[in-house]
């Protein structure tokens, strides 16, 4: 087990969509809520941002292959997603994705340390081989000492930590969050991101976090704006190739500079 | 009142709510018929025999009722706790929106109760629909007449009654043991624990009916013999999720799968809420391993007294009625509770298959969760039967091959019966897996 160390990436490029489209509804009443986009996933942190409706959460499901798209392609290594079964679908999001969700997402009756080892278990590890790498993901979270407790006795906080230790202990490829800090309050919710950004980075995990909070988008090396099931926007925080840049226009701060 | 207006407001904008509702509904009907059915024949059997040395066939009635009060009133309280505990996000969003606690209990109750009734008005109607066909059965040399059957407008009143006040007596115990505040439902946040004094009191009872089983020949020890048999029945409701919690901590060790751990984990953190889907059946073995004496004893009864000619035969008919009649129960406690699991569960399968678990690994998990709870249940309940049959001597089950038989087959038909609702339930599953959406994002 190797928890902090970076794994070295071949291609920077992990996970491209093109085209996406997803269609809710049939001819009249049909309804976009993806109407046609290309985004690529590269190691680093990506927000997609948007105002409730604009798509945002229907993406992250095509991109994790939870959901599939009505038109569109998204691949991850060479292998189309969505002409996957069910099956083989299921079995990626187990193997090369990890999850972490607003809220109510660890199993009440297993200990924090069990439901971390879940995706290991679930992927044919003996249990006590998982229990100990789950235990290492844990203390990467800062959650050590805490294993036995159940998450009725965790804090919002901790529930939140040990689903980020969830999400990286099959070492996945990409780590999918959807509004990971919505349930928590502001000073909880910050912390949280610091952990998930940094320990996703540390285990050498991609990371998409979908938020509409501009404060959450902060903490990702870039941000994607979605508006009526289309990106309407994409800033880099640190442009991963330093390109010459004229300067930040009137309504941009120094941090955030308009690429697209 | 104000609360009252808001329960009425809620009633006509709960469809989603319809299929728990049915299910209650359900399991009022069915416990409200089987129980109107039971006693129209002890008062058939009552009537017929009054001033008549056919007092045995009355006794007969009386301890079949007995037999048959307790599923009948196990499964409606299950049906109240279904009623209640389905609405528990509604609830906290009204307490959101500003209702105190007492107007939350009181639209809870009243759902649970305005439930009760509508089971109990579909209850006399299965009654009244099963009529015919008990009237056909032969008792004495010879078949029923419906009038004989039929139970008292004040009788059935009370009934319907009863079944209502149980429902709300039910909604009030549930509602006392959860907090619903406006940010949802709190209940709990470590492992119940099954205490041991369970045993203590169990071994108490069992123990007191041998010497009760001396004491059947006079009124009053009949009546302490009613009472502690009754008792017999609670003490499997009382050793049943002990000994389950006590199976779920020696498997969790062993657990090296994860359906096998899910299943311990269930059994070990909440013993009771595992015993319930296989209570049922429970009752319907004990049932079962109590009843297989009769063909034994009715083999062994020479009919002297005319009155009596059809005394053995009559025990026969009697006790598979009796059996038939606990068995249908028990089917409507597993379905009811197997598709009200499914429902508390469904975001945690829709979350573990989201996060890449095959749905034949939940069912799995389902099975091994239900499975081992209804072997040991079975265990018990026969262990339990056999305690209950050996001041009359356990040889008796084996004196007629009948006894054998309905012994043996009644625990065939309980596994049948908790596995099949098992997996009839399991299309809910598929359905909750295929709505695929993640909980946060709904």
């Amino acid at each position: 087990m190797c928890v902090g160390a970076v794994r070295p990436k071949l291609d920077l490029m992990i996970l491209s969509a093109r085209n996406l489209v997803m269609t809710y509804g049939i001819a009249d009443t049909a309804s976009h809520a993806l109407a046609g986009g290309d985004l690529d996933i590269d190691a680093g942190s990506l927000a997609v941002m948007g105002p409730s409706g604009s798509g945002k959460s229907t993406l992250l499901h095509c991109l994790a292959g939870i959901q599939r798209p009505t038109a569109g392609s998204v691949v991850l290594r060479g292998t189309d997603l969505t002409s996957m079964s069910d099956r083989e679908r299921t079995a990626l999001r187990r193997t090369d994705f990890g999850f972490v969700f607003q809220s109510g997402q660890l199993v009440a009756e297993l200990p924090a340390v069990e439901n971390a080892a879940l995706p290991l278990m679930l992927d044919g590890t003996g249990r006590k081989a998982a229990i100990r790498r789950a235990a290492g993901y844990l203390a990467l979270v800062g959650l050590a000492g805490l294993e036995g407790r159940r998450p009725g006795e965790l804090s919002g906080g901790q529930a939140q930590r040990v689903a980020i230790a969830r999400a990286l202990v099959t070492e996945p490829s990409v780590v999918f969050a959807d509004e990971p800090t919505g349930a928590l309050d502001q000073s909880t919710g910050e912390e949280i991101l610091h952990v998930l950004v940094r320990a996703t980075s540390q285990a050498g995990a991609a990371l998409v976090v979908v938020t509409h909070d501009p404060a959450i988008a902060r903490h990702c090396a870039r941000t994607v704006v979605m508006r009526d099931g289309r990106i309407v926007a994409e800033y880099h925080a640190r442009p991963p190739v330093p390109e010459p840049v004229e300067g930040p226009g009137p309504f941009e701060g120094p941090f955030l500079q308009r690429t697209a | 009142m104000i609360a009252l207006r808001l329960w009425w407001l809620l009633l006509r904008r709960q469809s989603e709510q319809r299929l728990v509702i049915m299910l209650a509904v359900i399991a009022f009907a069915v416990s409200t018929g089987a129980l109107l059915t039971v006693l129209g024949g002890l008062g058939a059997f009552t009537a017929r025999n009054a001033g008549t040395t056919g007092g045995l066939y009355v006794l007969l009635a009386q301890i079949a009722t007995v037999i048959l009060v307790i599923p009948v009133v196990t499964l409606g309280g299950s049906a109240a706790r279904l009623a209640i505990s389905r609405r528990d996000d509604r609830l906290a969003a009204l307490r959101l929106a500003g209702a105190t606690s007492g107007q939350i209990g009181i639209i809870a109750i009243t759902d649970a109760g305005a439930q009760a009734l509508a089971g109990a008005i579909v209850g006399i109607g299965l009654y009244l629909a099963a009529l015919p066909g008990v009237a056909m059965i032969n008792f004495q040399g010879r078949p029923f007449r419906w009038s004989e059957l039929l139970v008292s407008p004040g009788l059935l009143a009370v009934t319907v009654a009863g079944v209502v006040l149980l429902a709300t007596a039910s909604a009030v115990l549930t509602l006392a043991r959860i907090a619903i505040s406006p940010l949802g439902v709190a209940r709990r946040t470590s492992p119940k624990s099954v205490s041991a004094i369970r045993v203590a009191i169990a071994i108490v009872v069992l123990v007191a009916w041998v010497p009760v089983t001396k004491l059947l020949g006079s009124s009053a020890g009949l009546i302490a013999g009613m009472i502690v048999f009754g008792l017999c029945f609670a003490v499997l409701n009382l050793i049943g999720p002990f000994v389950l919690g006590l199976i779920g901590r020696l498997s969790v060790n062993r657990a090296n799968s994860v359906p096998k751990l899910l299943a311990a984990r269930r059994l070990t953190d909440d013993p009771r809420a595992t015993w319930r889907p296989v209570a049922g059946v429970t009752l319907a073995t004990f049932i079962t391993g109590v009843l297989s004496i009769g063909p034994a004893i009715a083999a062994q009864t020479s009919p002297g007294d005319p009155d009596e000619a059809h005394l053995p035969a009559d025990m026969m008919t009697g006790s598979l009625l009796t059996l038939v009649i606990a068995a249908l129960l028990a089917a409507v406690s597993v379905g009811v509770n197997q598709a009200a699991r499914v429902y508390d569960l469904r975001d945690q399968y829709r979350m573990l298959h989201l996060v890449g678990t095959d749905a034949s690994v939940i069912k799995q998990a389902r099975m091994r969760e239900t499975g081992l709870p209804l072997v040991a249940s079975i265990a018990i309940a026969a262990l339990v039967s056999l305690i209950i049959v050996a001041p009359f001597g356990v040889m008796l089950i084996g004196a007629a091959p009948g006894g054998i038989a309905m012994f043996a087959g009644g625990i065939v038909i309980c596994l049948a019966m908790v596995l099949g609702a098992v997996a009839l339930s399991q299309p809910l599953v598929d359905r909750v897996l295929a709505s695929g959406s993640i909980p946060a994002a709904e």
